[in-house]
């Protein structure tokens, strides 16, 4: 291999891939252990072996099916293809007495992204994917609960939702013990 | 695996078409995730966003703390840096500078920041981060380089010759994974969407009683054909765009039925940066794979 001279630089080999891959290879010749290793992931770089682009193609096309078969929102595709009627309650236990707590006195200590989706369900809110993202974040709302109210024994966050069909609602609620009970 | 299914992963591709996919996508990341819009023109997002996306108005003490993974919740501080780190990150990317370097740490930043609040998660906002991690595989720096431009200057200025000169090809293995992206959102958007309730029109009819589905285009195509015929042309075009995509005599017709298809949506509903970014994806098929000796060594 000739060594370029400065301001005579040699043409790139592979020109649209990073330098390193075209010092990789032009090294090939020189046969000792390093330059063998860069080599090979210089050609690694330049075209995957088959097994790796099989995973790529995989991982760019299966995990929306695997959200769905999974029941999972987060990276299921689905597009507004359901609407629910979901309603929030929130709920300590104080002294052996269960107290409704209001949304509005939750709402500050909520992200405004979860503001959006939270607050209005303290009333009766309209969505489609963000019930489910509702749903996975009871236990949070719960722990919430008992950081906001440190003389409760126990907290409860509750969704109810419904297809705008009062036969069919579905309830899901979480309940922990908090850990600053008196 | 037959070869002829490998051999999908095979050719050469217009090298333009990467830097091409860098530019729309970086483009489409700045102005979701910030309202620098906001004084000539409003958008959807901007309803919600003041400034930086996720840096505006941090909640009171104690705060819900919601991590989609448990336990990877983000300080106000770490949050900050990292909002600042994704702004610079996709300057970069939109530039062209350490292009690969810039995607990959875009790629990251915007998925811990996505991460460390359930709330944040639209399907959209998850397709950009995963396309923008796969165009690191691609040459996406390879022209529209501002790193280039200043080297092939700097060249010019000292009178030598400038070291990368713009090639005109690329391999096509990195464009055939970036189209699988939204092909993938295609399929699971129709899979999802077998439901005798949405194929009823129940759904629609629902989203547009809650202003979801509105305009003048809607009640025009609503009149044409009813929520029942909408909802049915729509998981058809869920099912047969991803299909003419994926051959080659129908692939440019379809890219641009798929244009009409998402400016339709655009119009319809509120999908803030959707329609754009799958524009942008729809510009990867294109090119037209051609099959000249390997240049694999």
């Amino acid at each position: 291999m000739q060594k370029p001279t400065l301001g005579e630089p040699a043409p790139r080999r592979f020109p649209s891939s990073p330098a390193w891959v075209d010092l990789a290879i032009a090294r090939r010749a020189t046969g000792d252990d390093q330059s063998a290793r860069s080599f090979a992931f210089a050609r690694w770089v330049l075209m995957p072996p088959r097994p790796v682009l099989v995973a790529l193609l995989a991982l760019a096309v299966l995990p929306p099916f695997v959200a769905q078969a999974r029941g999972s929102v987060i990276g299921s595709y689905t597009m507004f293809h359901s609407l629910s009627r979901y309603h929030v309650e929130l709920a300590v236990v104080v002294e052996g007495q269960e107290r409704r707590v209001e949304m509005r006195s939750v709402a500050p200590h909520l992200s405004p992204e979860a503001r959006t989706i939270v607050v209005p369900a303290g009333g009766r809110a309209v969505g489609a994917d963000q019930v489910e993202v509702v749903a996975a974040s009871l236990p949070d709302l719960a722990r919430l609960l008992c950081a906001l109210h440190p003389g409760a024994e126990r907290a409860r966050a509750g969704l109810s939702r419904d297809p705008f069909d009062a036969t069919r609602v579905s309830e899901s609620s979480a309940e922990v013990a908090c850990r600053n009970a008196r | 695996m037959s070869e002829r299914a490998l051999s999908f992963f095979h050719g050469s591709v217009p090298t333009a078409v990467y830097p091409a996919l860098r530019v729309g996508l970086a483009g489409i990341f700045l102005v979701r995730h910030a309202d620098w819009l906001r004084p000539w023109v409003f958008l959807e997002h901007h309803r919600f966003v003041r400034g930086l996306m996720f840096l505006e108005s941090t909640p009171a003490e104690p705060a819900l703390l919601s991590p989609m993974i448990s336990g990877f919740w983000l300080s106000e501080a770490a949050t900050r840096a990292l909002v600042y780190a994704r702004t610079l990150l996709a300057v970069l990317l939109l530039l062209g500078v350490r292009a690969r370097a810039s995607a990959v740490g875009l790629a990251l930043v915007s998925y811990a920041l996505l991460a460390a609040d359930r709330y944040r998660y639209y399907h959209h906002l998850h397709l950009l981060y995963v396309s923008v991690a796969f165009l690191a595989l691609a040459p996406i720096g390879a022209s529209w380089s501002l790193e280039h431009a200043a080297a092939r200057l700097l060249h010019r200025v000292r009178g030598t010759r400038a070291p990368v000169a713009p090639v005109a090809i690329s391999d096509a293995w990195p464009l055939q994974l970036i189209r699988a992206l939204p092909l993938g959102v295609y399929f699971a958007a129709f899979t999802s969407k077998l439901d005798p309730e949405f194929l009823r029109g129940d759904v629609l009819r629902g989203l547009e009683r809650f202003q979801v589905l509105k305009g003048g285009f809607w009640e025009l195509v609503r009149d044409l054909v009813g929520y029942r015929g909408v909802a049915t042309l729509a998981g058809l075009a869920e099912i047969a765009l991803p299909l003419a995509l994926m051959l080659r005599p129908t692939r440019r017709l379809a890219v641009v039925l798929a244009l009409g298809f998402h400016a339709g949506i655009s119009a319809c509903m509120p999908v803030y940066s959707f329609g754009a970014q799958m524009a942008v994806l729809l510009v990867a098929f294109l090119p037209q794979r051609t099959f000249a000796p390997s240049r694999t060594p």
